[in-house]
């Protein structure tokens, strides 16, 4: 079969585009890298007029950093292993409770109901009830987590399957799948796009929240940490750990943007920036 | 055991006898008869509005006649629904592929479903994207094509599971003119050489009047107008096209 010019591919200069956002990236970097320096100053500035228990100044905050890291570097595992366990059952469920959901639209509505009480309520409330109901810090700490981001995911997934293409779907039923083959080629690789974008919306809420729960109920990780180091006015460890955490959560945002990148490079904005 | 273009009965391939839909008070098919011979290629030509997708509704069994009988290769698509697997494919107007495959990826799809193992259908994909003048995009995603380019792997991935009926549900009215006549010569010369049954629904007279070799033309609701066979036409003549386009036309308006 011949080919006429009237078929040639939509994209081309991919070269281009992906040279572009490439630069794009550089620019953000710089961006970034500006913004630090211009807080680094800005902290500097303060600690020359306030004494050191209220600001330190940004060598002591970078020593205090390297401390917290070294000497406490556990502290920093424990909180990334809970908070990396916490996501992935949230995923986990969501992924599950919202496909059940769209399953029925009588349990969709339902469901759909339930989650925005869930969205409603007050973090701090979740907390106390997390104290008080369970003996176990990691249990703690997890439920308060899954608790807070388990509806985002539930939403995401149920609102992606209803969006669904219908034509899609319509033509892919002209090959008779079972609902197993349907939802394993169809279902799931559709939502998969909506859980990694909920992720990054998700991922560094989820962080904040483990820290503050670890705050109010832990005896370990990160929060606990700067609870202890609050309670010794040790103001520069307070800095240190802020740093560690800000740093924790543009690698974080890092690693998902590569990840969007590489499970997503069907997507037309995805295709141009790898 | 059905084998390609045979059926239960071993004569038509499609067959619509008094086939009835309405929507409440509302008909979209009337009472509608028709036949399509094994091999043959035939038009289905309508107004907007005049129940074609109802008709290949039906056929593709997402839609069961209010009254009549509807048979594909002599099954009820809507009570056969699995006997029908990988009897019959269709081609949209628009592509329909799934955006997080590869062109490649896309046409093993049918395949997949049809329980084809990885290899075999891998190979099977490759020579149809090949066939369709697509063995250099096989790594491509849909964004990354034409539309001429999207409905070849939509052709591809019908044709791929050698189905002995596709149907065309307006599957070359969203492309451009000289696409649209390049894809359907190109339809012509596979349905001459793989032998199938092929079904065209569409509302271009040309369109019908150069692919099928039998011309259905329905009025609204749905019912047979009137029947063409294309071969007792010659159309080298000037002027000739045009006196038929307008009779259709009329026919079609009424």
């Amino acid at each position: 079969m011949t080919q006429a010019s009237v078929d040639m591919p939509a994209v081309t200069g991919k070269g281009k585009t992906a040279s572009g956002a490439g630069r794009k990236r550089v620019r953000k970097t710089l961006l970034l890298t500006a913004a630090s320096a211009l807080f680094l100053l800005l902290l500097q500035i303060a600690s020359m007029q306030t004494p050191d228990y209220i600001v330190p100044d940004v060598p002591t905050v970078l020593k205090a950093t390297w401390e917290v890291l070294t000497e406490q570097g556990s502290d920093l595992l424990v909180t990334l292993g809970r908070f990396a366990l916490a996501i992935l059952a949230s995923i986990v469920l969501g992924w599950i409770l919202g496909l059940a959901m769209a399953s029925q639209k009588v349990v969709g509505e339902f469901g759909e109901a339930v989650t925005r009480i869930l969205l409603a309520t007050p973090s701090l409330s979740v907390i106390l009830f997390a104290v008080l109901w369970f003996e176990s810090i990691e249990t703690r700490v997890f439920v308060v987590v899954c608790f807070m981001a388990l509806p985002f995911y539930i939403v995401a997934v149920y609102e992606s399957v209803k969006t669904i293409d219908r034509d899609l779907v319509e033509a892919m039923r002209q090959f008779r799948p079972t609902r197993r083959q349907l939802f394993a080629h169809v279902l799931f690789p559709h939502t998969t796009a909506t859980v990694i974008m909920t992720t990054k919306s998700v991922a560094s809420f989820s962080l904040r929240i483990v820290v503050f729960s670890e705050v109010l109920v832990a005896t370990s990780g990160i929060g606990s940490s700067m609870l202890k180091a609050q309670s010794a006015f040790k103001v520069d460890l307070i800095f240190g750990w802020t740093v560690v955490l800000i740093v924790v959560n543009f690698l974080l945002m890092a690693g998902l943007d590569l990840l969007e990148r590489r499970l997503l490079r069907w997507r037309p904005e995805n295709a141009v920036a790898s | 055991m059905i084998t390609k273009n045979s059926n239960a009965s071993g004569d038509c391939v499609i067959e619509l006898k008094d086939a009835h839909v309405s929507f409440g008070d509302v008909v979209a098919v009337d009472k509608l008869s028709f036949q399509v011979n094994p091999g043959e290629r035939v038009a289905i030509l309508g107004q907007t509005g005049a129940g074609k997708s109802t008709i290949m509704n039906m056929l593709v069994g997402a839609l069961a006649a209010t009254s009549g009988t509807v048979r594909v290769v002599g099954l009820d698509p809507v009570a056969d629904w699995h006997a029908l697997r990988g009897k019959i494919a269709v081609a949209f107007q628009d592509a329909r592929l799934l955006p997080w495959r590869t062109a490649h990826a896309n046409v093993e799809m049918g395949l997949q479903f049809l329980g084809v193992d990885r290899r075999k259908r891998r190979d099977i994909a490759a020579e149809w994207l090949e066939r369709v003048g697509l063995g250099h995009a096989l790594t491509r995603y849909p964004h990354q094509l034409s539309g001429g380019m999207r409905q070849r792997v939509s052709l591809a991935r019908a044709l791929s599971v050698d189905p002995g009926v596709v149907l065309l549900d307006e599957a070359f009215s969203a492309l451009d003119e000289a696409t649209s006549v390049q894809l359907r010569g190109d339809f012509v010369r596979l349905a001459q050489t793989e032998k199938f049954t092929a079904l065209i629904v569409t509302h271009s007279i040309e369109e019908a009047f150069e692919i099928a070799d039998r011309v259905i033309v329905l009025g609204r609701p749905a019912k047979v107008m009137a029947t063409y066979d294309t071969a007792e036409y010659d159309f080298s003549e000037p002027g000739s096209f045009e006196t038929l386009r307008k009779t259709v036309s009329e026919m079609m308006r009424a």
